[in-house]
């Protein structure tokens, strides 16, 4: 074969990524797997995962050509009943036996390492571009260093080790992922991430001082009468703090992703995220009010409309030719990391 | 023999290059040629990605190459139904027709209700009714233990007091003949002023707060009699049996919910518990009324002591009604008479 007759792959030019999932299709799709879900008591959601999976990375294109989800449903089961039996054991048993909670607790802090690797490994194992898989290095002793040694040192620390910790693990995520036999590479310091959390930091501070002064004045206004609006009052205070929580939520995990995603390297290629605060704000804002108002129905919409507009906001600055990368060999993963983290809402990734 | 062709995009599965080929299909084999490629292989060696919505169609080959044609739902035309997973593309089929969705939405929601409404606490019952005294004995001693670090103090009732309270309740446990051993035990407790519970294994805990607002000692022994009904039919066990089995069940359904939106799996989760407590508080009423009038007692008192509980946490806390843990005081004192007049 001959890489000239190959489809051309422009080099020259930025390629965008996007999404051409559909909403209703994708209801369709969900409201199905719901009730399969339910009927066999939980026992599809191995396949409802794949087929949301590969639903959504097959969706996903750049350079049109899409991504491909290639996990075992089996596989994923395994791990599922694995999870489930210890999620119902643990939130059973933590009821009587408060001390139970404690062991727990540090038990699982200890194998978190344990679960990301695991979960890294499964997730890129079956995750394909062009046909070649993404690989994980199984390195437990950078992450039990990244994942728990640093924790520790969080309290000795004032909690100044944070923001390094952060830039670790993500570095860690990073550095130890391949494309088949090429390495991703993490190009930022921990200087960035320092400065990320220090205005992040600096925004919050300045948003409750200025609620302070608004509601001392207001407070000072109104002569608040014992028996008289109390909830009234809970509310104004309340309201404005919700929202500046989401406000915080929606501004550090915006500028961690963009952070994140521009300084990853595959070989000479890069990546650019230029996501906008304001509008993920207007996502999780509306998303959660749509969510609720509709009892979950809109929940696929919501799933749709934010994977479009982050990956509207991603870009492949390709440095050279992307038909040359080369696949690995590698060995089944098994998925039981995978799903104690889904189950237990850890949350792993980039 | 009729022939399909397709245009498609060949991936070796070595190199990330792609290359533009064309397939054919008869009933038996598929041939690839192009770019200097051409495959002939038997379609039983072949496997045909199950189709899913209208994303583009695989074919992938035993040697890990990969075959990908834009229109996935034409190429599934184009293959013999013996070599598609059949359970799969039943699937798909019904994901795409409204109308089987609709049924499916309804099915959802009868499902999901019956399993919390009928279910789950079937389940929590079978359970509770199988954990044996002594494992219910060692959980009702964590409980407290763990309650008496942390908010719980000893009693400043006078010794004379609590005997005389003891005395009457003993009384009242004897003559209304349960299955368990109780305990009953003075505590004081500033954080929850005045309030009476019941632990597994028969431990009932009255704070001095409680003992102090009733005016009549046979309200006392009302609250007893409510608490003896939370005992006697194993509630601490099945509440806490339900409240987990509700959790997993929405767990299983939203597994997949995320962050932000994690505030969409919770809420429901408050509202299931609190009607679960509600729920259970109304049976203890129940219990309550009845074994009040077994020994020629009135429920009036546990109406009194109740409407004064209620006035006395109305400064603390006003929660609207679905998210009470309690049935609201007129609700419950509304139950009340009409179990009476049933009794009657």
């Amino acid at each position: 074969m001959d890489t000239e007759v190959a489809l051309a792959s422009h080099t020259d030019k930025e390629l965008p990524f996007s999404f051409t999932g559909k909403t209703g299709e994708y209801f369709g799709i969900w409201i199905v797997n719901l009730l399969l879900i339910i009927v066999t008591l939980g026992i599809y959601t191995a396949w409802a995962k794949v087929r949301t999976k590969r639903y959504f990375y097959g969706h996903t294109l750049l350079d049109n050509t899409p991504f491909d989800y290639l996990a075992n449903p089996i596989s994923i089961l395994i791990g599922w009943f694995i999870g489930i039996a210890i999620f119902a054991t643990y939130s059973v048993t933590i009821r009587f036996f408060p001390i139970f909670g404690a062991v727990f607790a540090l038990l699982i802090f200890l194998i978190i390492p344990w679960f990301v690797v695991r979960a890294m490994a499964f997730r890129h194992r079956n995750t394909a571009y062009r046909n070649i898989r993404f690989v994980f290095n199984k390195n437990y002793k950078e992450a039990a260093l990244v994942y728990i040694g640093l924790t520790l040192l969080v309290p000795f620390t004032l909690g100044l080790i944070i923001p390094y910790m952060i830039f670790r693990q993500r570095q860690f995520l990073v550095d130890n992922s391949h494309y088949g036999q090429t390495a991703f590479n993490f190009s930022s310091g921990a200087g960035a991430f320092y400065k990320l959390a220090f205005k992040t930091l600096g925004i919050f501070i300045l948003m409750i001082v200025a609620i302070s002064i608004v509601g001392g004045v207001l407070g000072t206004g109104i002569k608040v009468s014992p028996n008289t609006d109390k909830n009234a009052f809970q509310l104004m205070i309340m309201l404005p703090m919700m929202l500046i929580y989401f406000f915080m939520f929606a501004y550090w995990q915006t500028r961690l992703t963009n952070l994140v995603w521009n300084s990853i390297r595959l070989e000479q290629h890069t990546f650019r995220s230029e996501l906008k605060v304001t509008y993920m704000l207007w996502l999780y804002i509306s998303n959660t009010i749509a969510m609720l108002c509709s009892l979950g129905l809109l929940i696929p919409w919501a799933r749709v409309r934010t994977t479009r507009y982050r990956l509207s906001k991603m870009t492949l600055i390709p440095g050279g030719n992307l038909n040359a990368f080369l696949a690995a060999k590698q060995q089944e993963e098994n998925a039981i990391g995978e799903e104690i983290g889904d189950i237990m809402d850890i949350d792993i990734g980039f | 023999m009729a022939f399909k062709t397709f245009t498609a995009v060949y991936y070796d599965g070595i190199t990330s290059g792609r290359w533009p080929v064309e397939i054919q299909f008869n009933d038996t084999h598929l041939t690839i040629t192009g770019n200097g490629i051409s495959r002939r292989v038997p379609l039983a060696d072949v496997r045909i990605e199950p189709q899913i919505g209208h994303l583009r169609g695989q074919i992938r080959f035993a040697d890990g190459a990969m075959c990908e044609v834009e229109d996935g739902k034409a190429l599934m035309r184009a293959v013999p139904a013996e070599h598609q997973q059949t359970t799969l593309s039943f699937i798909h089929r019904l994901e795409n027709k409204l109308h089987y969705i609709a049924i499916a939405l309804l099915l959802s929601i009868i499902i999901i209700w019956g399993l919390i409404e009928f279910g789950v606490p079937y389940a929590a019952r079978s359970i509770a009714d199988h954990i044996p005294l002594s494992m219910e004995q060692s959980m009702g001693e964590q409980v407290l233990n763990g309650m008496d670090k942390v908010f719980l103090e000893p009693s400043d009732l006078p010794a004379a007091r609590v005997s005389q309270l003891q005395a009457e309740f003993a009384k009242f446990i004897h003559n209304n003949g349960g299955s368990y051993h109780y305990r009953i035990l003075f505590r004081k407790s500033e954080k929850i002023g005045a309030n009476a519970f019941a632990l597994p294994s028969g431990i009932i805990v009255f704070t001095d707060d409680m003992v102090k607002l009733a005016k009549d000692d046979r309200e006392l022994v009302a609250v007893l009699a409510h608490e003896m009904g939370h005992v006697e039919e194993h509630h601490t066990l099945r509440h806490v049996l339900q409240d987990s089995l509700a959790v997993i069940v929405l767990v299983m359904i939203t597994g997949d919910v995320h962050s932000a939106s994690s505030l969409v799996a919770s809420i429901p989760t408050l509202l299931i518990q609190a009607k679960f407590s509600r729920q259970f508080e109304d049976h203890a009423d129940a219990y309550a009324a009845q074994a009040l009038q077994k020994q020629g007692l009135s429920q009036h008192w546990l109406g009194t002591i109740l409407a004064r509980l209620e006035e006395n946490h109305r400064n603390q806390q006003s929660l609207p009604n679905f998210l009470s843990s309690h049935p609201s005081t007129p609700e419950r004192l509304q139950h009340l008479r009409a179990l009476k007049l049933h009794a009657d």
